[in-house]
């Protein structure tokens, strides 16, 4: 049993390495294209096309305001800037709080009975007149200048059809915002290297940018159980569509503040991602389809198999070392506990552990290259061991719970 | 689509698997040639007291005694080693061959040094306490017996336990087992006395009698510590 045991460990320690090494390799390749020395647009390029955001709201008569007012707020020209609000039957006083911008000439305000978020967006599109539609997330901040960072990948480069923008983490205050805030930029390498290799994951909802075309051609959203951010990635992936990141259109998203209200979310879009991923089986380990195909999707699998399994060794070794102790109490009492040695012999030299120590600095490698990519100054280190209690602990869960949802037939819900 | 970076990337992967293999061996060949060292000098050490045995024959044992210090020696060095081929068997696993041969070389040294100190007992009417303790890999009971007798070692280091494992075949194992027809485990031989299974805290001490000895000095001990202290105190 050890042997295949340890077969399995060197497998999956070799493909961890090789995802690693992959986004390494990525950042080399492309970093000259990052670096601030890049060539400015001219202001008229950065202001060619006219845009769209789809707003769909669902009980946020506290935040649509404040939302709205930032998007309005977004340096680029007024007749150029559309938005469209989206009432999904709210429960709450949300329309009659939108009625102070039914008269404002780049508002048009939709009131429909609740059908989920992805029915709004449908419910939006056929009012959709400009070149570019913008998908927003009603707790969301924009940068002003998000729009100048965007539009220039959608002039320079006439077959983008998708580009998916840099969210991150609002003043975190609670122990699962801290957390989310080193994730999210973590995220900001992974997703600018899956751009550059063509194989973006998801264009994340909270703010993602299309050509309106798009729809045309491809279909509106779907109900992709409750995932259509990453149903719609992948069906334009499945068409060959180019898709991109955009490191530099930054905006700020609040991200559920209990870490209960997280493992929710999370359990969401572990959940749908895995039955939008089979959905889409066709594509895996299909060079038709590009790196998304022969990289991302097999990595994205990787992954959890990998932190489930990672989670039940560290699991198994720590219950291990519990009961020994506890043993050891129970037959000579409490004394007698050597702390360890501080002598090098000692220091575990495994070519496993050692193999792991090169993945975890990658990853910690890859989390200082997000923040020099997306130019986050903010000094928030401390946040780490927020980050590593909740990825390394708590993450696991939701990952095994959607797998048995999966396999079981159980349905994830919203809230 | 570049297949190329996937080759690279596979390429560099393969190296860095490699890499970590190869490091890793070379750490552990280092370690296991200080554990060799290290059993060298323990091997010396019981070499040179033996020596001394021999030469001192018939004279007296204050020479030896006022030795003691060194001989007492052992018994750290020996816990050391073989705290530290412990380790290794982690490592390396159970069957790897360098962990055994150590192991081999481990048992020699205990039986060295019980029959050194069998005959400074003998010899010189020392008060040293040897125990025998037989176990086996992977016997629950066993793992059990040796925390107890950890403990007794941290206690009262005038105790010498030694550890043989009966899964690892040497000759000189062997005969010591035969001599005190020991063939389950756990197993302990105390004062030449054969105990087998498990013996909880309190049954190990009951089979030492001067541990009762050292307990009443050791209450004597903390006893007038604490009593000079509170004379010392001002008025």
């Amino acid at each position: 049993m050890s042997t295949t045991f340890e077969l399995v460990y060197a497998v999956i320690l070799f493909l961890a390495i090789y995802i690693q090494v992959f986004f390494l390799l990525l950042f080399f390749e492309h970093k000259k294209k990052i670096s601030p020395k890049n060539i400015t647009p001219t202001l008229a390029e950065s202001e060619k096309l006219s845009v769209t955001f789809l707003l769909p709201a669902w009980n946020e008569s506290k935040t649509v305001c404040g939302t709205i007012q930032s998007i309005l707020t977004v340096d680029y020209p007024k007749d150029k800037l559309h938005i469209i609000v989206i009432d999904d039957g709210s429960k709450d006083d949300t329309w009659e709080i939108l009625q102070q911008y039914k008269d404002h000439s780049q508002i048009t305000l939709i009131h429909k009975e609740n059908g989920g978020k992805f029915t709004a967006l449908n419910a939006a599109l056929p009012y959709v007149k400009t070149d570019l539609v913008a998908s927003f997330d009603a707790d969301t901040k924009i940068e002003p200048n998000a729009l100048h960072k965007a539009v220039p990948h959608f002039v320079h480069d006439p077959e983008l059809m998708a580009l998916g923008g840099t969210v991150l983490i609002d003043h975190p205050k609670s122990f699962a915002q801290k957390a989310q805030e080193i994730e999210y930029q973590t995220f900001s390498f992974t997703k600018k290297m899956l751009g550059f290799a063509g194989a973006v994951l998801v264009v994340p909802g909270a703010f993602a940018m299309f050509r309106k075309e798009v729809f045309d051609k491809v279909g509106g959203y779907r109900h992709a159980y409750l995932l259509e951010d990453a149903e719609l990635t992948m069906r334009l992936h499945s068409h060959g569509f180019k898709i991109d990141h955009c490191h530099d259109a930054i905006v700020w998203t609040k991200g559920p503040t209990t870490v209960k209200g997280l493992f929710k979310q999370r359990l969401r879009w572990s959940y749908g991602f895995i039955k939008n991923a089979v959905d889409y089986r066709y594509m895996f380990l299909n060079h038709k389809y590009g790196n998304f195909g022969m990289f991302t999707l097999p990595m994205s699998v990787a992954a959890y198999v990998l932190l489930v399994f990672i989670f039940s060794y560290s699991v198994y070794k720590v219950s291990i070392a519990l009961i020994a102790t506890i043993q050891k109490i129970i037959l000579v009492g409490w004394g007698g506990f050597e702390f360890g040695r501080w002598d090098p012999f000692f220091f575990d030299t495994k070519a496993t552990t050692i193999m792991s120590l090169f993945i975890y600095t990658a990853i910690i490698t890859g989390f200082f290259l997000g923040r020099y990519i997306s130019r986050i100054k903010k000094k928030n280190f401390h946040n780490i061991p927020y980050f590593i209690v909740v990825y390394g602990y708590i993450a696991p869960f939701w990952v095994m719970k959607s797998i048995y949802s999966w396999i079981f037939g159980k349905k994830v819900t919203w809230r | 689509m570049n297949w190329k970076r996937y080759l690279y990337t596979f390429i560099i992967t393969l190296f860095i698997f490699t890499f970590a293999i190869w490091i890793s061996n070379k750490f552990n060949d280092e370690k296991i040639d200080s554990l060799r060292g290290l059993g060298n000098q323990i091997s010396l050490d019981i070499l040179s007291a033996e020596t001394r045995f021999s030469l001192l024959q018939k004279t007296s044992c204050e020479h030896i005694v006022d030795q003691a210090s060194s001989t007492i020696g052992f018994n750290t060095e020996l816990q050391d080693l073989a705290s530290r081929i412990k380790f290794m068997e982690n490592q390396l696993g159970y069957e790897n061959t360098d962990v055994v041969s150590l192991k081999k070389n481990y048992i020699l040294l205990q039986i060295k040094d019980y029959l050194l100190s069998k005959e400074y007992h003998d010899r010189c009417k020392q008060n040293t306490v040897s125990v025998l303790y037989f176990h086996g890999y992977d016997c629950k009971e066993c793992s059990n017996q040796s925390i107890i007798l950890d403990k007794i070692v941290n206690d009262y280091p005038e105790i010498r336990v030694y550890y043989f494992d009966l899964t690892t075949y040497t000759p000189a194992l062997a005969t010591l087992a035969s001599v005190f027809k020991v063939t389950k485990t756990p197993s302990l031989v105390i004062n030449d006395k054969v105990y087998v299974g498990f013996q909880d805290l309190q049954k190990v001490e009951s089979y030492i009698p001067e541990i009762k000895k050292w307990k009443k000095e050791k209450e004597k001990l903390k006893n007038t510590a604490t009593s000079t202290a509170t004379s010392t105190k001002k008025k």
